[in-house]
C-alpha cells in the first residue's frame, strides 16, 4: 500500500468519524431539546390547530340534517327551495329530534336567525306523520316563517362540514344574523384594541426609556437598590396590582379621599371604570417588560463613546440622538415587541378597570368561549389575535427591531 | 434565616397537603355548585348539612358561574366539576334543547308537575327557589317619596345619582321598555320584534351617561354602599341581606314593575354518582326543607307546599307573596333561550359606543 493510499483511508476514517461523532453531537442535542418540543407541541401547536380547525368549522347542521344539508346546496337560493328539499328537512327534522341532534343545529342557526333554535323545536313537537298537502304546507302550518326565503338561505349557508361563517362574524361580513347596529362590531373592538395597546408601548416608551438610563448610569451601589423597584411589582401577581389600583383609583378610594383632604378637588373625580385607569395600569404592569431589556443594552453602551462624540464636537443631544439611540435600538426593539405582544391579549386589567367601552378582544374571546358558549366565533377571534402577533413580529422583523439581527 | 432544605421541606408539605385536600373528594361524594355568597351559606345550612345528617352523603360545593360554554364542555368532554349546580333558568332551557343537561325523571323524585311552583319546572330544570330582580335605592342620597317604577328609575332630574345596572342585555331591556311606557304584559311581545328592541335600546341610551354596570351580584350592593350610585338593579335575596343582616340599612327595595324567575338545579348530561344527586333533590324537595331557606333568604320556595311554612312577616319580602306577585311579570325563559346570543351581540355594541 502506497503512502498516499494510507493517508486517503486515513482521512476517510477520520472524516466518517468525524461524521459520526457530530451526529452523535445532533441527537444528543435533540435529545436535550427534545423534552421542550413535546412540550410545546402538546401545550402550543396541537391547541392553536385545533383552535384554528374551530374557527372554520361548522358541522351541526350537515351532522344533524343529513339529506336536507346534501341536497339544499343545489338550490340556486331564490324563492323557496324544491318540494324535495323541504320534504328532506321535515324528515331530518323527525330524525333529529329523536336523536336529540336537533338542539346543536339549532344552536348553529340561531346565530344566523335569532329564534331558529325555537322554530326547529316547535316543528319537531308538531311535525304531522303524515303530510298529505305536502311538507311546505305542513311546515308553513306549524310556522309562517317557513315560507320565508332567508331561514332557508340560512340552512343552506350552514350545510357545509367547514365554513367561514364565524370568521365572516368577526369580520362583521355575515350575510345574516342581527341586521344593522352591531354588524361590524368585532373589528371596531379589534382597532381600540390595537389603538389601547399603541397607546400604553408609548407610554412604556416614554416612562421606561429615561429610567432605564438613569439606572444604567447611576453607581453600582444604588443601582442594585433602585433596580429593586423595578423588580418587585415585576413579581408581584398581575391580579394583585391591577386590584391595588382598583383601591387607589375608586371613587371613595385613596387617590379621591387624600386629594379631597388636600383641598386639590372638591368632588371624588371619575378615576376608574374608563379609558385612563386602564392606560395607568396597564403602563404600570408592563413597565418593567420595557426597563429590563432597556437596561441590559445600555448597560453595555462604553461610556467612553458619549465622551468622544463630545470631544468630537456633537452637543450632548446631538452625541444622544446620533451615537447612544442608536445603540440602545436593540433593547428598545425588545422592550416594544415585548410590551405590544403582551399587552394585546390583556384582559384582566381592562375587565376590572375599564368601562364597558374599554374592553379588548380578550374579553370578548372569553365572552364567547365560556359565558355563551359560541366556541366557533371564540376561535376565529382568537386566530385574528394571533394573525396580529404574527404581523407586528414580522413587521418589527423587518425593521430590525429584533435585538439580534441588531447586534450581528 | 431558613436553608435551602428547610424551604424545599416547606414546599413538598404544602403540595403533599395541597394533594390530600384534592384527594379527599370521594366517589360517594355529590359536588354542589352555586353562586356563592349568603345564596350558598344559606343552602349549606339549610339543604346541605341536613342532607348529610340524613344520608351520609358528603356534599362539596364549587362556585357557578352561569357559562353556558362551560356546562357544554363537561358532557361533551366528559370532566365533571359538580353533579349540580343552582342555575338561571335559561341555562336549563338552553342545555335541554342541545342536550347537554341531564333530563330529569320526576318519578324517581316521586314528584309530579303540581308540586312545583305554576310553570316553574323545566324538563332539564328542577326549580329550587323563586326570586327576582327589582331596583333598590340609598334613602340616605334619594329623597323621598322615592321612586316607585322604572319610569322614575330613568328619572335622574327628580332623583340625582348614577345608576347601577347588570351587564347583560337579559334583565335590563325589559325595564327599558317598561320606562318607556310599555305595560308589564307586553314587554316580550314587544321585545320580540326588531322595533321593541330598537324601542329598548332608545330609552337605555337615555339613560346610560348614568349607568355604573356591574357584573356580580356583590358588586351591585357594594357600588351602592359606597355611595358610588344612588340605585341599583339587584337580586331581592342579595337587597335585603345587604339592608338587614349587613347592616345597610339605608337601602330600601322597590316592589314594582320587577321581574322574578325561577332558579333551578340543573345536571351534566352524563354526571357521575346521579343517584346521589337525584337523593339530593328528592331531600330538598321536601316542603319543609324547601321552605326552611326563607329562614336566611327572601327568596320564595318553589315547592307549591311549602308556602305554609313561611313565616308571615316574610311574606311582603318575598316576590311570589300575593301582595307582591301582582305587581311583578315573570321572565320569558323561552325569549331569552333565543335571544342570548344576538341581543348580548348588540348589547355589547351599544353599551361600547360614547
Amino acid at each position: 500500500m502506497s503512502a498516499k493510499a494510507i493517508s486517503t483511508e486515513l482521512d476517510e476514517l477520520a472524516a466518517s468519524s468525524f461524521l459520526r461523532a457530530s451526529l452523535r453531537k445532533e441527537v444528543r442535542l435533540f435529545a436535550l431539546v427534545a423534552p421542550l418540543l413535546v412540550f410545546l407541541s402538546l401545550i402550543f401547536v396541537i391547541p392553536i390547530g385545533w383552535m384554528l380547525l374551530r374557527g372554520i368549522e361548522d358541522p351541526e347542521v350537515s351532522a344533524a340534517l343529513p339529506n336536507t344539508a346534501n341536497l339544499i346546496q343545489r338550490w340556486d337560493g331564490a324563492g323557496l327551495p324544491s318540494e324535495e328539499v323541504i320534504a328532506a328537512l321535515a324528515i331530518d327534522i323527525k330524525h333529529a329530534a329523536t336523536d336529540r341532534t336537533l338542539g346543536q343545529a339549532g344552536m348553529r342557526l340561531n346565530y344566523a336567525i335569532p329564534g331558529f333554535q325555537s322554530l326547529l323545536m316547535k316543528t319537531a313537537e308538531k311535525l304531522p306523520e303524515s303530510q298529505p298537502g305536502g311538507a311546505l304546507v305542513a311546515l308553513s302550518e306549524i310556522d309562517q316563517r317557513w315560507t320565508e326565503n332567508r331561514y332557508w338561505l340560512a340552512i343552506r349557508d350552514a350545510a357545509n362540514k367547514y365554513s367561514l361563517f364565524y370568521f365572516n362574524s368577526a369580520f362583521g361580513l355575515s350575510k345574516q344574523g342581527p341586521a344593522g347596529d352591531g354588524q361590524g362590531f368585532y373589528l371596531d373592538v379589534l382597532f381600540r384594541t390595537l389603538w389601547m395597546t399603541l397607546v400604553v408601548t408609548t407610554g412604556c416608551v416614554v416612562l421606561g426609556y429615561p429610567l432605564a438610563y438613569f439606572l444604567a448610569t447611576i453607581s453600582p451601589a444604588w443601582r442594585n437598590i433602585l433596580i429593586l423597584f423595578v423588580l418587585l411589582p415585576f413579581w408581584t401577581s398581575l391580579l394583585v396590582r391591577t386590584v391595588a389600583w382598583f383601591v387607589l383609583l375608586q371613587k371613595h378610594g385613596v387617590v379621591n379621599d387624600v386629594g379631597i383632604y388636600l383641598g386639590l378637588w372638591s368632588k371624588p373625580l371619575d378615576l376608574i371604570y374608563n379609558r385612563f385607569s386602564v392606560y395607568v395600569a396597564m403602563t404600570h404592569v408592563m413597565l418593567p417588560f420595557m426597563v429590563l431589556p432597556l437596561y441590559s443594552v445600555m448597560l453595555k453602551i462604553p461610556k467612553t463613546y458619549m465622551n468622544a462624540a463630545a470631544t468630537l464636537g456633537a452637543p450632548p443631544f446631538r452625541a444622544f440622538r446620533e451615537v447612544y439611540l442608536p445603540l440602545s435600538f436593540p433593547g428598545l426593539g425588545a422592550g416594544i415587541l415585548l410590551v405590544f405582544i403582551v399587552s394585546l391579549g390583556f384582559y384582566i386589567t381592562p375587565a376590572l378597570l375599564g368601562g364597558p367601552a374599554d374592553q379588548m378582544l380578550s374579553y370578548y374571546i372569553a365572552q364567547n368561549a365560556s359565558n355563551l358558549g359560541n366556541v366557533g366565533l371564540a376561535a376565529a377571534l382568537s386566530v385574528l389575535l394571533l394573525a396580529i402577533v404574527g404581523v407586528v413580529i414580522f413587521v418589527c422583523g423587518r425593521l430590525g427591531l429584533i435585538a439580534n439581527r441588531r447586534e450581528a | 434565616m431558613i436553608n435551602m432544605s428547610e424551604k424545599l421541606y416547606v414546599a413538598v408539605t404544602a403540595m403533599g397537603l395541597l394533594a390530600g385536600a384534592t384527594a379527599a373528594a370521594k366517589a360517594e361524594d355529590l359536588t354542589i355548585a352555586s353562586y356563592g355568597g349568603a345564596t350558598e351559606d344559606a343552602y349549606r345550612k339549610e339543604w346541605y348539612e341536613p342532607f348529610t345528617k340524613a344520608t351520609g352523603i358528603n356534599i362539596l360545593t364549587d362556585a357557578f358561574t352561569g357559562d353556558v360554554g362551560k356546562v357544554r364542555a363537561m358532557s361533551t368532554t366528559g370532566t365533571y366539576n359538580w353533579q349540580l349546580a343552582d342555575s338561571e333558568s335559561v341555562i336549563a332551557a338552553i342545555g335541554c334543547q342541545q342536550d347537554f343537561l341531564e333530563r330529569f325523571d320526576l318519578s324517581r323524585l316521586k314528584l309530579t308537575k303540581d308540586d312545583f311552583v305554576p310553570g316553574s319546572l323545566l324538563d332539564c330544570g328542577i326549580p329550587d327557589v323563586i326570586y327576582s330582580v327589582n331596583f333598590a335605592y340609598d334613602t340616605n342620597q334619594v329623597a323621598e317619596p322615592g321612586p316607585k317604577s322604572w319610569a322614575d328609575f330613568w328619572n335622574v332630574e327628580k332623583w340625582p345619582g348614577k345608576r347601577a345596572m347588570r351587564k347583560s342585555p337579559n334583565g335590563t331591556l325589559e325595564f327599558a321598555l317598561l320606562a318607556d311606557g310599555v305595560p308589564m304584559g307586553k314587554v316580550y311581545e314587544v321585545l320580540g320584534t326588531p322595533e321593541g328592541v330598537d324601542r329598548a335600546f332608545a330609552s337605555l341610551s337615555k339613560l346610560k351617561p348614568n349607568i355604573v354596570w356591574w357584573e356580580t351580584g356583590a358588586q351591585s350592593i357594594q357600588l351602592l354602599a359606597d355611595k358610588e350610585v344612588a340605585m341599583t338593579v339587584g337580586w331581592n335575596g342579595r337587597l335585603y341581606g345587604a339592608a338587614h343582616t349587613e347592616g345597610q340599612k339605608q337601602i330600601k327595595t322597590v316592589w314594582n314593575q320587577f321581574r322574578w324567575e325561577t332558579s333551578m338545579w340543573i345536571m351534566p348530561k352524563g354526571a357521575p354518582n346521579a343517584d346521589a344527586a337525584y337523593e339530593f333533590l328528592k331531600f330538598s324537595s321536601q316542603p319543609e326543607v324547601n321552605a326552611a331557606i326563607t329562614k336566611h333568604l327572601t327568596y320564595s320556595p318553589a315547592i307549591a307546599a311549602a308556602e305554609k311554612y313561611i313565616k308571615p312577616e316574610l311574606r311582603s319580602e318575598l316576590p311570589t307573596s300575593s301582595e307582591n306577585i301582582k305587581n311583578g311579570f315573570p321572565m320569558d325563559v323561552q325569549f331569552w333561550a333565543d335571544h342570548q346570543d344576538d341581543l348580548t351581540q348588540r348589547f355589547n355594541y351599544w353599551v361600547a359606543q360614547q
